[in-house]
């Protein structure tokens, strides 16, 4: 089986380097975006099979970008990590709401937490996948 | 969580973007009512949060916790854009500045505690501002845009010298082989040596303009730190950059800023007069033939060479019998004596007693020289001359005993060859065309006494002077490959460096400077 793919998308420059070279030794792909309409179109093009996203960015911010990823039927379905320094409680529900699967903040994860939950949600997502071609099945 | 391993990597991107903030602030401080530079602020600082929390740093996201409320404040309106806020967010950068030197050195950040407390009572000051009207106003909007970097990455200036080295040993080699391949007459391999030679040159060029970088981007810091210490001396200075579009190797333009600080500092502290109207420094770089000029100059009270004598009089630096006999154009270089330290001049930013004799020292390792120009309640003048770096250069070459010797042609007006040999050891000037020119002595800086007949004159142009060098032994032109850095150096520390020829002859190169 292929590495899963995961869509970074951050501005900081900083972070994308050392996430894109620590998820890479995690056997990951990485592919990376540096604002919000670059995410949505890597989003697309790419096909990635995790994204996560910093909310606070230039051009598209993250929670934009989730409502038009939830928009479309192609990005629908990918499941969405965000990685954000916002820490206040509306923040986070409402990226809940909008069709994350996970709120983060920055100033508390470590990279361990971020591969656990990344694992996490790409199980579930080929459970659920699984589970649909099953249905058909039946 | 990943300290060490990304520390460069952190470093250098926040340094990055600590400089955009101080570039906004200066912008915010010119237009205090924009708030699109509030929020590239905010923006900034919560970039710099994010970075500090994946490195771990407790203590520094905290206290950009705390920065970042106090522009939030200012966005809100609950804090005025008064000049005594703005001053504190530029001292925010100065502390991020130090904690960014103290993660480098001592791997570890600053203790906080008091800074974040003097945030704290700004926040907690009960100062309300009148809501003005809000108007946002249009002028000069921020570009928001992150730059387009996907394409470009950090390589650390280390790696790069790394790589320089081994391509100058791979130079040199391909040299040594060009002359064997031309010896030995065989079509094939002179040719694979040319296209090996060439693809080599092409190697260097590449890698010489991945190190150039422009001036404008290392004086770009500069209003910021003429801001800082104009403010703490009180006064009001206008700094004036003119950079011309030139590009540099950045190992030269590192030394260079430094010695440009300390020699902004020294006006700032002590030329520009302390008047409501604001005092200007002009900085300005230009090419001229083989060396950069870099000059800075101020309008402020001027140099009391007088006082400078009798100060390096009091100081030791020279005796009551030589201050009574000193040219008036020796006078200058007197300031730059390390002895010339007074009290006076041992505040924080010019001072530490040490300012100008640092860029005496600094000057020294890019061969360069420093004038001083200055008249009472004029203004003074710095003007730097550095030599533009050598890598393949085409010279002239002989033999002084033993020693190899070469000096770029770039310095040499005209070769004459005597009519006959002629002993000139002991004459002070040759002459020629009924010029008398001043003779350049080898004896200065070669533990030799050279006694052999001179068969050549050489006239070098050294600063617009023109100089002889006697040589005795035959000349030839050739190309000669710099090598940088080498070790065997240190014990000939008057010559500029060693270069390598097709032959695979080692030359010593002639520091011009050290010969006058």
């Amino acid at each position: 089986m292929p590495n899963p793919k995961i869509l970074f998308v951050d501005d900081d420059n900083f972070l994308r380097k050392v996430y894109e070279a620590e998820l890479k030794e995690k056997n990951f792909e990485v592919v990376l975006a540096s604002d919000g309409e670059e995410g949505l179109e890597k989003a697309q093009l790419e096909d990635p099979d995790l994204i996560i996203l910093d909310m606070i960015m230039p051009k598209k911010s993250g929670f934009e970008v989730l409502t038009e990823l939830q928009r479309n039927p192609k990005t629908r379905n990918i499941p969405v990590i965000i990685l954000s320094n916002l820490g206040q409680e509306d923040d986070k529900k409402k990226g809940i709401d909008l069709g994350a699967v996970d709120y983060l903040i920055k100033d508390n994860i470590t990279l361990g937490i971020l591969v656990d939950k990344i694992n996490q949600y790409l199980n579930s997502r080929t459970q659920s996948k699984q589970a649909k071609i099953n249905s058909v099945k039946i | 969580m990943f300290s060490e391993k990304y520390k460069d990597l952190y470093l250098s991107t926040t340094q990055a973007k600590l400089k955009e903030m101080a570039d906004v602030l200066l912008l915010l401080e010119k237009n205090p009512k924009n708030q699109e530079y509030l929020k590239t602020l905010f923006i900034s600082l919560h970039a710099m949060k994010g970075s500090a929390a994946t490195m771990g740093y407790k203590g520094t996201i905290v206290y950009l916790h705390q920065v970042e409320s106090v522009i939030q404040a200012m966005i809100n309106g609950t804090l005025p854009v008064g000049k005594d806020n703005l001053d504190l967010i530029f001292r925010a950068c100065d502390t991020l500045q130090a904690n960014l030197q103290n993660i480098n050195h001592h791997s570890q950040e600053l203790d906080f505690q008091t800074f974040i407390a003097e945030l704290e009572k700004i926040l907690k000051s009960p100062v309300k501002i009148k809501k003005t009207d809000k108007t946002v106003s249009k002028q000069e909007p921020v570009d928001l845009v992150a730059p387009h970097e996907n394409t470009e990455m950090i390589v650390a200036a280390k790696q790069l010298d790394k790589i320089q080295n081994i391509l100058d040993d791979l130079l040199v080699n391909i040299m040594g082989i060009k002359g064997a391949a031309v010896k030995s007459g065989q079509s094939q391999i002179l040719s694979s040596t040319m296209t090996a030679d060439t693809l080599a040159n092409n190697l260097r060029r590449e890698l010489e303009r991945m190190r150039i970088v422009p001036l404008e981007q290392v004086f770009s810091n500069l209003p910021y730190l003429v801001r800082s210490i104009a403010h703490d001396e009180r006064k009001n200075v206008n700094l004036v950059i003119e950079h011309n579009n030139i590009s540099l190797d950045k190992s030269i333009l590192d030394e260079l800023v430094e010695i440009i600080v300390q020699l902004i500092k020294n006006s700032v502290v002590h030329g520009i007069k302390s008047k409501p109207s604001a005092g200007q420094i002009l900085l300005s770089a230009n090419i001229e033939s083989d060396e950069l000029v870099v000059t800075v100059s101020d309008n402020g009270r001027g140099i009391d060479w007088s006082k400078v004598l009798a100060l390096a009089v009091n100081k030791r630096v020279i005796s009551v019998e030589e201050s009574r006999k000193i040219k008036l154009s020796d006078i200058p270089s007197l300031l730059f004596h390390t002895g010339m330290s007074s009290k006076k001049n041992m505040d924080i930013h010019a001072g530490r007693g040490v300012g100008l004799s640092v860029v005496k020292d600094r000057l020294k390792k890019l061969n360069g020289q420093v004038e001083v120009v200055s008249a009472l309640n004029k203004g003074t003048k710095f003007i730097l001359h550095l030599p533009l770096p050598l890598s393949i250069f085409r010279s002239i070459a002989w033999q002084v005993g033993d020693w190899p010797m070469a000096i770029p042609l770039s310095y040499v007006e005209r070769v004459i060859k005597l009519p006959e040999v002629k002993d000139v050891s002991n004459d002070k000037y040759f002459v020629y065309n009924k010029k008398k020119i001043k003779l350049l002595n080898l004896r200065s800086i070669l533990p030799l006494d050279i006694k052999a007949p001179a068969k050549y004159i050489l006239f070098l142009n050294i600063q617009k002077n023109i100089f002889a060098l006697p040589i005795s032994s035959n000349i030839k032109e050739s190309e000669l490959v710099m090598k940088k850095n080498p070790s065997i150096m240190k014990l000939l520390p008057k010559f500029r460096g060693l270069a390598i020829s097709s032959s695979g002859k080692v030359n010593l190169i002639l520091d011009i400077n050290n010969l006058l």
